[in-house]
């Protein structure tokens, strides 16, 4: 490595960062401080310069840029810049445009770039590539991970410029070596090239770089080094780790390097190796051919590997550049951020673990404080006081502290840091097993405490995507934009203004957008007590301005957006039931063009699915669709009713040949009343899918394949549809009078016929003879499930039922005692022993 | 003891076995502080325990570093420390290397059970010389707990959940006062205060009975720790290796189990344990451990069955009659899901190991 690169008085500094590192921060303030610099050149998407005075107005942090668009193939892709208060990032932003110096990001626009990248947070931790060097270089210094490794040689050891300078750049000088020839990394490294190399001549004054590290050395070869180490970074990665790699300060256990007086501290054998590399350096820096020596440097011998490994230099000519598609739709904009989703333990790839901690390190730091983990560590036990009722006693926090003092030395740290922290409460407060597939509610609760709440806002006077806009714009017209307390909202669907508000509520909810929630609507009614009316809840959530920014993907109306993100949701899934399901919200959502569309989509799928309860539960969508058209304004698609025939169809289809013996009963019962309800709807203009209703039934009832429910469903819609013979209940009845099966023959038919038992003399009368046939455990083995069945009729027609019996058997009032009323007493005491009895199945946990 | 050659000892303490590489440790940080009565570092303790390459250290445990450090830092800031998990996830190895590297004995050692009394854990007496004499410190017969407050050393207590609650709670005053009362003695030795250096590692199983059979009162006075079965399979293959070798040596067998039948056996024992295949599809848990403890024992024993009656080299073949003994206990339902494992996950694997693996499954019962 070039020692030039380490001068932090250079015409062009490349100041080496880890996104989100308060070490980092902080030094780069204050060299920002000393400088001076003309301009400020930092690794974020260039695209985003044009807007850039808007990153500093009053915003409250976190906060991300959000960069989005859609290709000319219909993908779709955004990526977060997210910042925070110790983002370096964010202080070279702020402090250079403050010192009047020229900021400018210098990274590819994510829509060239999204192509070649699979990450979404730009600013997370790039050592894919370079994992073997990393978990060499872990196990060397004992410790777990980057995010270990990190904190250990830089966060808790707080270095001074010269030593951060020297210690970061050897990191990372050696995780590009390993990340090699990697296309998306290329590409980036040309296109912040090519500003650097802009502003040099541009500017006479003093350029600071502020790129993640593993650029920082790459850029500085591409425009200072000779032609051997630009050629360094575009090779194959190496394939084995050679010790020879580790730096001389990853020593570090002995040396505990810290300051640069320390430093100074290198065997003799370093000094001489780095003396030679630095003469190698200035060699061929003056074309001198460098003098052959015993004693290589890590440096080269890494470059002999790589060498060997690359096979030749012209195979890696091959690199970067895949084909950048154009965009169809475009945009960057700021949004809200949060911490919650900044941290890498519950984000997807979101940069840093437990900002709430880095920042409490960053604030402490920033006025001289120290002992961060105090707070902190207060603050995890009272929120496992108050939030989780648990009983730490101060004894266990002085365990905790002690512990996790004890842990920091034990592993070097000059102050506790975060895992100490953590590992100190496992150790003095954890008195379980721990299960380690699913975390333990302490574990969540420290981590929750470290995390940090904190939500970003944005600033009233920045830009914001038209989305955003048009939907702000609407709430405020309709006098609905959210508030911090709830409000709820009665929109009768058949006046015009409520239905249009309806529709617009609709498409935020696809859209995910929190703190607007549909509580109920009439789809809840399933059929019966018809009202158009649906009720929203509308509360602020600090979410929803980031969910419209980052809906501006599906684009820049709420139409295009509401109907892309459904469509998205169609393609995903390719069933019957969530089609019909995009049918209905496309309906609910007024989109007429999509409805036509999705309809059409759902007629091709019908004959594909056999799952017989998924298109049974598209043709219950359709049913709600046919029933309230007008309301929903379905127009568009004409008419539901080929949709409905050919679902009807299909159910129709799919009981005969396969019956429904692996569905439960609810399920069956579901399915059998939409089938009716459906017949009814068809009778007139599907005279022929009428009788086939009926035909499947006939033969269901005849099958012996046939379940006991269903066959008892089928007799009952029969019976009432005037298809069976007089008797035929009866023989039915007949056939499942056995304990096992009479109840769930009675339960289908009950369900779905309750007039039969009430109408038919005969049926009562046989069903009466087979319960007093059964002996007393026969009859034990019948009755849950009859009773079940007799659930179905209210406390009158039980009675209205109880007395036919009577009259049926001969017997008069006085045998059984029916009519006389209980005594308030005796009501009374029955209620107590009931609600005793219920205490006690409670208690053994014999019902949910 | 110390003077009997190791071989001639069935199992040598950790002490004995790796007394080199304490006395290197001991050598190398000499001049380092550490807690008082510690006869290494922290720091030393864990590089005992985990090895380390370049000093010539063995590796003896795997584990995730910062659970290492925990377990050091609890005893260094005198809490007791409590090591619970499945059976065969080395708590008692792991005890055993923890009280070596930091008292240089491993023996101090009470082992729990539903027979064991306070005598068995503090002191008893010579009835003949307390007759004789009276009660006196010549007459009383200390226990380890009383050694290990006496020395300063590390006492291990075993199965600590086997015994009565009433007999755990010996250690209360113990762990929180650090002081025995011997109240039979005179006054001025009826204190025993613990020296600076002891400390206790109790270890209890979860399988059968669990840490809920303890008093709260006890519990708060030991760290808890969970100990792991290794996630890793590759590790635990190295693992497996490496101890069954040493066993065969120590038996002075000349005995190889190639690396392919060590990973059928640790596959094998991985997926069994895991009840899921590394393909990544479910299988039936078996109701045994399952445990790496065991994986290590039915290879020893495979190697030994070849030895003496086969060739001398461990194939599938004699995996499996060893694997019997260990996978099939008391559970009828056992068999079968071995069964369905065999033809399952084991049957159209590639590789000659897997194959005499499946074929195997003959003997079966």
């Amino acid at each position: 490595m070039n020692p030039r690169i380490l001068d932090c008085n250079a015409d062009i500094v490349f100041f080496p960062v880890r996104h989100h590192s308060p070490t980092a921060a902080l030094l780069l303030s204050s060299l920002l401080q000393k400088l001076k610099p003309a301009a400020v050149l930092i690794e974020g998407p260039s695209d985003y310069n044009d807007q850039l005075k808007e990153l500093v107005l009053d915003h409250q942090l976190p906060i991300a840029i959000y960069s989005y668009f859609e290709d000319e193939l219909g993908e779709r892709s955004g990526a977060f810049y997210p910042f925070c208060e110790y983002s370096p990032e964010w202080q070279a932003v702020t402090k250079g445009q403050k010192q009047g110096a020229s900021v400018e990001f210098i990274d590819m626009a994510w829509a060239e770039l999204s192509n070649l990248s699979r990450r979404r947070n730009l600013y997370s931790d790039e050592d894919q590539g370079s994992i073997r060097y990393i978990s060499e270089l872990c196990k060397q210094l004992e410790v777990d991970g980057f995010s270990e490794l990190w904190d250990k040689i830089i966060e808790i050891e707080n270095p001074a410029l010269a030593d951060y300078m020297s210690r970061v750049h050897h990191l990372c000088y050696h995780m590009r070596i390993f990340a090699g020839n990697d296309q998306e990394i290329i590409a980036r490294e040309d296109c912040m090239a090519k500003f650097i190399r802009a502003a040099k001549e541009k500017f006479s004054g003093k350029i600071i770089v502020v790129t993640g590290g593993m650029h920082s050395y790459a850029l500085f070869a591409r425009i200072f080094g000779s032609d051997e180490e630009k050629s360094e970074f575009t090779r194959l990665k190496p394939e084995l780790v050679p010790e020879s790699v580790i730096p001389w300060w990853l020593n570090f256990g002995e040396q505990t390097a810290g300051t640069e007086e320390q430093s100074s501290k290198k065997t003799d054998e370093q000094v001489n190796a780095e003396k030679e590399a630095d003469a190698r350096q200035s060699d061929k820096e003056q074309n001198i051919p460098s003098s052959s020596s015993s004693q290589e440097t890590a440096e080269q011998i890494n470059a002999d590997k790589l060498d060997e490994v690359a096979g030749s230099k012209e195979g890696d000519k091959e690199k970067h550049h895949a084909p950048i598609l154009k965009a169809k739709v475009r945009g960057i904009a700021l949004t809200p951020y949060s911490y919650e989703r900044l941290d890498s333990l519950t984000g997807y790839e979101s940069g840093m673990p437990t900002p709430g901690f880095y920042h409490q390190v960053y604030t402490d730091r920033r006025n001289n404080k120290s002992e961060s983990y105090r707070v902190l560590l207060t603050k995890t036990i009272s929120n496992l006081r108050k939030k989780k009722g648990q009983q730490i006693s101060s004894a266990d926090l002085i365990a905790v502290e002690t512990s996790a003092c004890a842990l920091a030395a034990l592993r070097g740290h000059k102050e506790v840091w975060r895992l100490d922290l953590i590992d100190g409460v496992i150790s003095a407060i954890l008195k379980d097993e721990r299960n380690f597939d699913i975390p333990h509610p302490f574990l969540l609760a420290i981590e929750e405490s470290l995390r940090g709440d904190m939500v970003g806002r944005l600033s009233d006077k920045a830009s914001l995507p038209p989305l955003v806009l048009e939907v702000e714009s609407k709430l405020r017209q309709w006098d609905i934009y959210p508030q911090s307390f709830e409000r709820l909202l009665h929109l009768e669907l058949t006046d015009e203004l409520a239905s249009a508000q309806s529709m617009f509520l609709h498409k935020l909810t696809i859209l995910h957008t929190p703190g607007v929630v549909l509580q109920s609507s009439p789809l809840d009614d399933h059929f019966d007590n018809i009202q158009a009316l649906e009720s929203w809840s509308i509360q602020l959530n600090p979410g929803f301005h980031a969910a419209i920014i980052e809906a501006s993907i599906y684009g820049n109306t709420l139409c295009d957006a509401a109907m892309a993100k459904l469509l998205e949701l169609t393609q995903a899934t390719n069933n019957t039931a969530s089609a019909a399901k995009a049918l209905l919200s496309a309906c609910l959502m007024g989109l007429k063009e999509l409805a036509v569309e999705l309809k059409q989509n759902l007629l091709d799928l019908i004959r594909q699915d056999s799952d017989l309860l998924r298109v049974g539960s598209a043709l219950n969508h359709t049913l709600y669709l046919s029933k309230y058209d007008t309301v929903l304004r379905t127009k568009p698609i004409d008419s539901v009713q080929d949709l409905l025939s050919a679902f009807f169809d299909r159910c129709l289809w799919l009981l005969d040949s396969q019956g429904a013996s692996s569905y439960d009963n609810n399920s069956i019962e579901h399915l059998m009343r939409s089938l009716v309800e459906t017949s009814e709807q068809l009778k007139i203009v599907n005279v022929a899918s009428a009788e086939y209703f009926i035909d499947v039934l006939k033969r269901l009832r005849s099958s012996a394949r046939t379940g006991a429910f269903l066959r008892g469903a089928a007799c009952g819609i029969l019976w009432t549809k005037d298809e069976l013979k007089n008797d035929a209940l009866v023989d039915d009845l007949t056939y499942f009078s056995n304990p096992s099966t009479i109840g769930e023959f009675l339960n289908g038919l009950i369900a779905l016929a309750k007039e039969s038992l009430k109408q038919r003399d005969d049926l009562l009368k046989s069903l009466d003879q087979f319960l007093l046939a059964f002996s007393v455990d026969q009859f034990l083995e019948a009755l849950p499930k009859t009773r079940l069945a007799f659930s179905a009729f209210t406390p009158r027609e039980r009675h209205m039922l109880a007395q036919k019996i009577l009259k049926l058997t001969q017997q008069t009032n006085s045998d059984i005692d029916l009519e006389s009323d209980f005594d308030i007493e005796s009501a009374t005491q029955m209620l107590v022993l009931e609600d005793r009895i219920g205490e006690a199945i409670k208690r053994y946990g014999l019902r949910g | 003891m110390s003077t009997k050659k190791n071989t001639e000892i069935q199992r040598p303490p950790a002490e004995m076995l790796y007394a080199d590489e304490l006395k290197i440790l001991a050598q190398e940080d000499a001049k380092e502080p550490r807690p008082e009565g510690w006869q290494l570092t922290p720091r030393s303790v864990i590089r005992f325990i985990t090895g380390d390459k370049k000093s010539g250290l063995q590796s003896k445990f795997v584990g995730n570093r910062s659970f290492l450090e925990r377990c050091v830092v609890a005893l260094a800031t005198s809490r007791g420390l409590m090591l619970i998990g499945e059976p065969g996830t080395a708590k008692s190895y792991l005890s055993e290397l923890l009280a070596a590297a930091i008292s240089g004995d491993s023996t101090l050692t009470i082992q729990g059970s539903g027979g064991t009394t306070e005598d068995n854990i503090r002191y008893s007496w010579n009835y003949a010389m307390l007759l004789a004499e009276g009660p006196s410190p010549r007459s009383l017969v200390p226990a380890p707990l009383y050694r290990g407050m006496q020395q300063g050393r590390i006492v291990r207590f075993e199965e600590i959940t086997r015994c009565p609650l009433e007999i755990q709670d010996t250690l209360l005053s113990v762990l929180s006062d650090r002081v025995l009362a011997i109240p039979e003695l005179p006054d001025d030795e009826r204190m025993l205060f613990a020296k600076q250096g002891f400390n206790i590692i109790a270890t209890a199983n979860t399988r059968d009975r669990g840490v809920n059979e303890m008093s709260a009162a006890l519990k708060r006075r030991f760290n808890f720790e969970t100990v792991q079965a290794i996630r890793d399979i590759n590790e635990e293959m190295e693992l497996v290796q490496r101890e069954t070798e040493k066993l065969f040596k120590r038996a002075s067998i000349p005995v190889q189990i190639s690396p392919d039948v060590v990973q059928v056996l640790v596959t094998a024992f991985h997926e069994l344990r895991n009840a899921k295949t590394v393909e990544g599809q479910a299988l039936e848990g078996m109701s045994t451990v399952m445990s790496t403890a065991e994986a290590i024992s039915t290879g020893y024993a495979a190697g030994l069955h070849s030895y003496y009656y086969s060739t001398g080299t461990p194939t599938g073949d004699h995996l499996v009659h060893s694997l019997l003994g260990t996978a099939l206990k008391d559970n009828p339902d056992d068999i079968k899901k071995l069964r369905h494992y065999f033809n399952h996950a084991v049957r159209g694997r590639k590789g000659k190991a897997w194959q005499e693996f499946y074929e195997a499954h003959k003997h079966l019962p």
